[in-house]
Order: C-alpha cells, then sequence, then structure tokens
C-alpha cells in the first residue's frame, strides 16, 4: 500500500476508534466534574463518586444487578454445559436438530418476544401455583434462558475442537464414562466455561428489555435505575455508576477472552 | 502355555449401509506379535474399536481367555490400547498420565508410586516425570503412551499404527524397543497398520485386510512368497504380475514374480534370458529400483544391489521358475 493510502487508513481507524469509545471515556471523565450539570466541566471533584457511597437506592439496585448476574450465570453455565455437551458428543438422536435450534434460538430471539412470553409464564406460574412472584428470581431464570445459549455455543466449539480419544483413551484406562468426563473432560473445558459464565454474567448485568417484563416493583435492577433516572434528568451518580459498570464488564470480558486464547495455545500443542 | 489368548469368531459390523467389517474370525497366541494390515477404510480400525470396546460388533463373539467381552464395556476390558496420536492428557504430567489407569483401580500411596515408577523406567523416561506432554518430542510421547498402556499389565496390547508417527531413525530403534518389551512382559501384541514394512517386520503373523474382510493370514515370509490374490501380492511388497495361461479348471490366472527374484545383466546369461532395455532409474541407497521394458513389450519392475544402470540401456533378464507364484484371483 502506498504511504498516502496508508496514513488515509489510519485516519479512518482513528476516528473510527474515537467515535466508539470517546463518550465511553466522556462519560468516565465526567464522574469527576464538579457541576451538577453533566455537560459542562466546572473542576476535578470526587464528590460524586463520595454521593454515590451514600445513595442507597442506586446501590441497592447495583448489590440486586450483581446478584441477579451471579445467580443467572451460574444456571446458565450448569445448563448450557449439559446442552453444549449433548449438541458435541451425544449420539445423533430424533429431534436433535430440533434441540439444536432450541438451544440457541433465545440468541436470535427478539428480546420483546422472550420478555412477553416469560411475563405470561410468571403470571400463569404464579395463578397455578402461587409463586415465585415477580423479582430477583423471575430475572434470574429470564437472564438464565437467554444467557444458556450463548454458554452452549462456547462449550460446543471447545467440544468439537476437543480431541475425542482423550476421552476414549481415559476410557480405555478404566474410568467409567463419568469419571473420563469429570477427570479428563471437565478440567479441559473449565476455562471455556469460566468464560461462558463470564459472558452471561455481562449479558445480565446490563439486560434492560428482558428484565422490565418480569420485575416486579420492588426489584428495580440497576440499568432500570439508570435509565429511569436518565429520564428524569442526569445526575452525574450515574457516570460514576457507569464507569464502575464498564470496568467490571470489560474486566469480565478480558478475562474471558484471555481464558479463551490460552486454552486454544494449550490445545495446538497436543495434535 | 497353550490355548489362544484372544479368540474373534465371525465378527462383521456396520455403520448404516455401509459394511465395515465382514465376518471376520482369527486367534492370536499368548506372546504373540499378531498385524492387522490393509489401506484406509478396509475396515481394520473398526475391528480394533471393536476389540477395545468402542463399538460393539453387530454379530459375532470375541473372546478373551475364553471369557466373553460382548457385554464388557472399555474400562472393564483387560486390554489396552495405545493411540495412533497418543492422546496424552494435555493437563496431566507425565507421571499422572502413566499413573491415571493404576488411579481408576483404586491403587495408591507406595504401590501407585512404585508401579508408576517401574513403568516410567521401563520406557525409560525417568527423570522426565514433572513435565508436560506439551514439553516432549515426538519420540518421548510414544513412550509416555506405552508406560501408560502398560502399567496395567494387560493381557493384549493393542497398538494402533504405533510407528506411523515417527521419522525413520525414531522407527527402528522404537521398533526394537516395543519387540523387547513384548518379549520381556510376554505380551500380546495386537498390531493396526497401513504400513507393509511395519508389519512384517514386527508381526510373527499378520492378516492382510480388504473390504472388511480377511485375504490371507500368515507370517510374514509366507504371505509374501505365496500371496493368496493378485491383491495381497501389490500390498505386502512390490510384485511383478504377468498373465498366466488358464489352469485345468480354465480359471484365468496370474504369475507373482518379485522385483529381487529377477537377475538382471549386460550380457546374456543362459538360454532362459529375455532381451529388454531400462525404462527408468530409481537409486534408494541399498539398491536401485528399475523398471525395465522386454522385448516383447512387458514392462517389469527388478531391485538391483548394483547401482550403476543407466537409462535406455539393453539388458538381459532371467528368473528361476520357482521364482513364479501363481494366483487366480
Amino acid at each position: 500500500m502506498s504511504g498516502g493510502g496508508l496514513r488515509l487508513a489510519a485516519t479512518v481507524l482513528v476516528f473510527g476508534y474515537a467515535f466508539l469509545y470517546l463518550p465511553i471515556l466522556l462519560v468516565a471523565v465526567y464522574s469527576f466534574n464538579e457541576s451538577r450539570l453533566v455537560t459542562v466541566w466546572a473542576g476535578f471533584s470526587t464528590r460524586w463518586w463520595t454521593a454515590l457511597w451514600a445513595n442507597e437506592t442506586l446501590l441497592g439496585a447495583a448489590w440486586l444487578s450483581l446478584a441477579i448476574g451471579a445467580l443467572a450465570a451460574s444456571a446458565a453455565s450448569l445448563l448450557g454445559l449439559a446442552a453444549g455437551w449433548v449438541l458435541a458428543r451425544a449420539r445423533p438422536f430424533p429431534g436433535r436438530t430440533a434441540f439444536a435450534t432450541a438451544t440457541i434460538a433465545p440468541m436470535v430471539m427478539p428480546e420483546v418476544v422472550m420478555g412477553i412470553s416469560m411475563l405470561l409464564l410468571f403470571v400463569g406460574l404464579e395463578r397455578a401455583l402461587g409463586g415465585p412472584g415477580r423479582g430477583l428470581v423471575t430475572i434470574a431464570i429470564a437472564h438464565a434462558t437467554l444467557a444458556m445459549a450463548y454458554v452452549a455455543v462456547v462449550v460446543q466449539s471447545r467440544l468439537a475442537e476437543f480431541d475425542r480419544s482423550l476421552e476414549e483413551a481415559a476410557m480405555d484406562l478404566g474410568a467409567t464414562p463419568f469419571t473420563a468426563f469429570r477427570t479428563v473432560t471437565l478440567p479441559l473445558l473449565w476455562p471455556a466455561v469460566a468464560a461462558g459464565w463470564l459472558l452471561a454474567f455481562t449479558l445480565s448485568l446490563d439486560d434492560l428489555i428482558l428484565t422490565q417484563f418480569v420485575a416486579g416493583p420492588q426489584s428495580q435492577t440497576l440499568p432500570m435505575r439508570v435509565y429511569s433516572s436518565v429520564r428524569l434528568g442526569l445526575d452525574p451518580q450515574i457516570n460514576v455508576l457507569g464507569t464502575i459498570v464498564m470496568a467490571v464488564a470489560a474486566s469480565a470480558l478480558i478475562v474471558a477472552s484471555l481464558l479463551t486464547r490460552h486454552r486454544a495455545d494449550g490445545t495446538a500443542e497436543t495434535r | 502355555m497353550s490355548g489362544a489368548l484372544l479368540e474373534v469368531r465371525s465378527v462383521a459390523k456396520s455403520f448404516g449401509p455401509v459394511r465395515a467389517v465382514a465376518d471376520v474370525s482369527f486367534e492370536v497366541a499368548r506372546g504373540e506379535v499378531f498385524a492387522l494390515l490393509g489401506g484406509s477404510g478396509c475396515g481394520k480400525t473398526t475391528l480394533l474399536r471393536m476389540l477395545a470396546g468402542f463399538e460393539r460388533p453387530d454379530r459375532g463373539q470375541i473372546l478373551l481367555d475364553g471369557a466373553d467381552l460382548a457385554d464388557s464395556p472399555p474400562h472393564r476390558r483387560p486390554i489396552n490400547l495405545m493411540f495412533q496420536n497418543h492422546a496424552l492428557f494435555p493437563h496431566l504430567s507425565v507421571r499422572d498420565n502413566v499413573a491415571y489407569g493404576l488411579r481408576r483401580e483404586g491403587v495408591a500411596g507406595a504401590e501407585l508410586a512404585r508401579r508408576t515408577e517401574e513403568a516410567l523406567a521401563l520406557v525409560r523416561l525417568e527423570g522426565l516425570d514433572a513435565r508436560k506432554p506439551a514439553q516432549l518430542s515426538g519420540g518421548q510421547r510414544q513412550r509416555v503412551a506405552l508406560a501408560r498402556a502398560l502399567v496395567k499389565r494387560p493381557k493384549l496390547l493393542l497398538l494402533d499404527e504405533p510407528l506411523s508417527a515417527l521419522d525413520a531413525r525414531l522407527r527402528e530403534e522404537t521398533r526394537a524397543e516395543l519387540l523387547r518389551l513384548q518379549r520381556e512382559l510376554g505380551l500380546a501384541f495386537l498390531i493396526v497398520t497401513h504400513d507393509q514394512q511395519e508389519a512384517m517386520s514386527m508381526a510373527d503373523r499378520l492378516a492382510v485386510m480388504h473390504d472388511g474382510g480377511f485375504m490371507q493370514v500368515g507370517t510374514p515370509r509366507d504371505v509374501y512368497a505365496r500371496p493368496a490374490t493378485r491383491h495381497v501380492a501389490i500390498f505386502l511388497g512390490n510384485a511383478n504380475l504377468l498373465p498366466a495361461p488358464a489352469d485345468a479348471a480354465g480359471r484365468p490366472g496370474w504369475l507373482v514374480l518379485r522385483p529381487e527374484r529377477i537377475a538382471i545383466s549386460r550380457v546374456a546369461t543362459g538360454a532362459g534370458a529375455v532381451g529388454a532395455h531400462i525404462e527408468d532409474v530409481a537409486f534408494e541407497g541399498d539398491r536401485t529400483l528399475l523398471v525395465a521394458r522386454t522385448d516383447a513389450g512387458v514392462a517389469l519392475r527388478i531391485a538391483s544391489a548394483e547401482p550403476g544402470w543407466a537409462r535406455g540401456e539393453p539388458v538381459f533378464l532371467a528368473w528361476d521358475a520357482a521364482a513364479l507364484h501363481r494366483v487366480s484371483a
């Protein structure tokens, strides 16, 4: 490529990244703003960070979101591990294609549709069984349903590249199929499961649409709280929260990608 | 000791419409090295997987020491398999790889350490026990795989292409090593391979497989000298096939003539000598492979110990009547 072309490409790249990440950076910068107005810089201050620390409504919402995220991610990891294993390993069975489609459907289904169907399910359950009341449990179930698909896909793709003769070698050496899974498959698979857990956690943490449908009046998650406060007028505390959430989500994603990349290197050696 | 260790009786296996193994029967004696030889898709791997327990035969019986193995899953068979790609557990050290089978049997403590140590010493891997498989060379991985398969003292060791992953020099070393261990431990080996040299040089007896069935079973020398069919003759070593007159029953036939049984010279040596000229020369170091076309127009492959042949050179070819072996299929 000529020097001019290269310079043009670099410029486009810089502008592209600036367009993507400058607003996010600004959110973090303005969290240290002295002014009450989020768009006017009036000097450095940590007052909004302190204010947030005392804001029990927002902090409560944050804790609720973290709890839901942990619950949903754990459930999604267990179910996604099982589903991914069946998709990659089980002998062909009638309805396998239907099962595969059903497993990944939540990834492509509009969240509004999922939200309505989940709401109808929970309302029906409440009528029939008297519970669970809408709140932490229902939100976690809804998020787990959505995130399970992602975990299943991660696990399945990891298993697909995973040398099946390792499990056979374990069985040949006297391991029952379950022991082979526990001592050979799982140790080699855990980075994929952990990456899936982190992915599920971040999905749950920032989900708004699905949550709106299945949340009860007493259970305002962080994204819901932020969204409603934006409509009432922004406060730099939101910037502070945004910065924290971004940091958490970004570190989770970095850890997840490191975990999967590390594994890819490890198996390339054993081929 | 007498009686067969492994008896395979009329075993057959199909995958959907594809017949992988069709009605195969054979025996392997105690302390014997038996090789299944065939090209890809001949059914040898399916047969191996049935012996290890990863596939169930559709029909037939597999008996080890007289006991039917039909209902024992892989983990309950006193048979171990050395995988072609070694299948070492990448997350475990060499020591833990070797100890894996013993741990599954509930062996622990000093006994576990002693037997693992023994197996590592057997394949001369002491000192590497803390390494991970990724830190080993190909030959070392091979030896870990061998130690791991031997540590449980199986009655029968299955070896899937044991030498194919190794380079030429390592192959010879490994072959000698494998046979030494086989003799020392009094084991029976069942080798599956597509490599005729691997099969001929290691096996006491071998079976040539084609299309799911056995074409011939015998000692390597026997099968080489007296192949049952054209296919066996071509598959096991080099062979020239000459059309033969029909036999008493009117069946057509072919004469198998091995390249090293043809004498080649620059002067006519006897009444039977045939005039020819050299069409192709391939120098292989210890021998030279030639293609010569006779004056009658037949191309023959010849192996000569003498290296000095040139393309286009006129020569005379001769062979004994005893060098010709007739096959009718």
